[in-house]
């Protein structure tokens, strides 16, 4: 059985498998992001045919930060689609302590610790605490990247001629040189130094740094209180973003030699230990975003608050209003509003039929409807329903 | 209904606990309950494996604070409260019967502070000039909102001990507004923060 991990990025697509009987994780595509006119669902299923051999086992999906629902009902419909007995989705910082965590890098995890993980187009900040073998997420903050495509966009408005290309060409070249050529073919935008890189990203670097600082007060968490720092993603390859983050936290930041496959390989990882039944770390999360019962026009009741560990459940009893009432509709709103409609209720006068309702979120924050009817308990059918009237604001 | 909260966590039904015993019996329960080690076992087992983490992540929710634990106490002798101070995990539902608020017993001073009184002092301190003044107010409030729910435990207790025969239903009436005055308080203070 193959154990697969899924990097979704906006410019690449990473995959990466667990090899039978080796512990690392091999075969990274990258550069096969999605294409003009495919589907996130087409682009995953195509890349994702070429590493599955024999029965697919295990796949795990790495998660932004905004990554709305739909995308990660996505990957869950990617994972069924590819015959996948489990399939799991983790956010991105959680993969990156999880890739050290499961390589035997285990001490990393102790006590509080902090995951960047520095991508090209947005970073995210999680703090991470382990409990034995319970792995507890932290969200600190979801931001714009302040030393990826910013930087880029940096060096087109400064250097006439240069294109995004040739800036992130450059940007990449000076993690190892200290000068290059702009832009190749034409020329025309000159050279770039690494001095000339850094003072472009430092004063986008200090504001990141100023508002993760000040989200950790506020939970009463100062730099000294972390044991840890994982960094990952594209930028934390510049070694002046390195530098810069272990001053500002008075931490050694823990890089791999490729930041940017970190995530990819921590999915794989878990992947495999979620097809052998292992419990070396068991991820846990907390729910993004509030969940709340839209009970009619801009009235909404919370039903599950943003923080909430996962999994989560409510219950709710719903009473019928209307004689002979064979249907409820039900709105969750978390950002747009989600209908379901329950169905088959016995038809009796209004009020003598009692529907309990559970909303459970499981443990990739997708929401479970389940309903029965009271008394007795027998289960109704809940059908989500996209094409229902639209609630008046 | 499922267990009680207290009952999934293993803690005797009481508003006095110690709050790192709570954490403790989450992590040790969240750790054997993992729907992560469940996969293995084939997908028929996850659904139950996910409530049952669920009702430990509720259960967590429920009573690692102490306004919440006290109304989820006063909430388990009676019919919903008509505020919600956050039972919506799965404890203490029923159907919503509109509990008129009404305004008896308040108990501490904090109890007795007024709202609107106090939204005002704290919108006139907005400013960013007045931050100090403001944190300082807050913290105030806090001290005092802690205090208070601490004294309404401790009497909750007391009155729940076989030695005293109060029936629940009058007990919780006597509770309900000072409960709901600090519930209001606690609303205040978020939304100052946020």
């Amino acid at each position: 059985m193959t154990a697969l991990g899924f990097d979704l990025g906006r410019s690449s697509l990473r995959v990466s498998r667990f090899e039978a009987d080796s512990p690392r994780v091999c075969n990274v595509a990258q550069g096969c992001g999605p294409r003009a006119g495919q589907t996130v669902e087409e682009t995953l299923l195509a890349a994702a045919q070429g590493f599955i051999d024999g029965e697919p086992g295990a796949g795990v999906f790495v998660s932004r930060g905004s990554d709305p629902v739909p995308v990660r009902s996505t990957f869950r419909r990617v994972g069924q689609t590819l015959g996948l007995r489990t399939s799991r989705i983790l956010s991105s910082p959680a993969a990156i302590a999880v890739a050290h965590g499961l390589r035997g890098e285990v001490k990393l995890l102790d006590g509080l610790g902090l995951v960047l993980d520095l991508g090209a187009d947005h970073v995210e900040v999680a703090l991470f605490r382990r409990v034995g073998s319970l792995l507890l997420m932290e969200p600190v903050l979801t931001s714009t990247s302040p030393c990826g495509e910013t930087f880029d966009a940096d060096v087109v408005a400064a250097r006439r001629g240069a294109t995004l290309e040739d800036a992130r060409r450059a940007r990449h070249a000076l993690t190892e040189r200290f000068e290059t050529d702009l832009s190749s073919p034409s020329g025309g935008a000159g050279r770039l130094s690494r001095d000339q890189l850094e003072t472009l990203v430092k004063p986008r670097l200090e504001a990141f740094t100023r508002q993760s600082l000040s989200v950790l007060e506020r939970v009463g968490i100062r730099p000294r209180d972390l044991n840890t720092m994982l960094l990952a993603g594209g930028c934390a390859q510049m070694p002046f973003v390195r530098r810069f983050l272990f001053n500002a936290f008075g931490r050694p930041a823990v890089v791999d030699e490729t930041p940017e496959n970190t995530a990819v390989l921590g999915a794989a990882l878990y992947a495999e230990q979620l097809k052998r039944g292992g419990d070396a770390l068991l991820v846990t999360e907390r729910l993004s975003q509030t969940l709340s019962l839209s009970m009619g026009g801009a009235v909404e009741e919370p039903l599950l608050r943003a923080g909430l560990l996962l999994p989560s459940i409510a219950s709710r009893i719903f009473k019928t209003s209307s004689d002979q009432q064979a249907e409820l509709e039900i709105v969750v709103t978390a950002g747009p509003p989600t209908r379901f409609k329950v169905v088959g209720l016995t038809p009796l006068p209004r009020g003598q039929v009692l529907i309990e309702v559970d909303f459970l979120v499981d443990l990739d924050g997708l929401l479970e409807i389940k309903a029965r009817e009271l008394p007795g308990g027998r289960n109704l059918q809940v059908i989500p329903d996209p094409h229902g009237e639209p609630h008046a604001p | 209904m499922a267990d009680d909260a207290f009952a999934v966590l293993g803690l005797e039904r009481r508003f006095a606990q110690d709050e790192a015993a709570i954490v403790l019996a989450h992590q040790n329960r969240l750790t054997r309950l993992h729907p992560d080690r469940v996969p293995a076992q084939g997908p028929a087992a996850l659904s139950p494996a996910l409530r049952e983490a669920a009702a430990v992540n509720g259960a967590l929710f429920t009573l690692g604070d102490p306004l919440r634990r006290l109304a989820y106490l006063l909430s388990l002798r009676g019919p919903e409260m008509g505020f919600d101070v956050g039972p919506e995990m799965g404890f203490g539902m029923g159907v919503d019967v509109g509990f008129e608020i009404g305004h008896r017993v308040p108990v501490s001073s904090a109890a007795r502070l007024d709202r609107a009184a106090l939204d005002d002092a704290l919108s006139e301190l907005s400013g960013n000039d007045c931050s100090v003044e403001r944190a300082d107010l807050c913290r105030d409030l806090e001290r005092e909102i802690d205090a208070t729910v601490a004294l309404l435990g401790a009497k909750l207790d007391a009155a729940e001990s076989p030695q005293v025969s109060s029936s629940p239903s009058t007990m919780r009436l006597a509770f309900l507004p000072a409960l709901a005055h600090l519930h209001g308080l606690v609303t205040l203070l978020r939304g100052h923060e946020t």
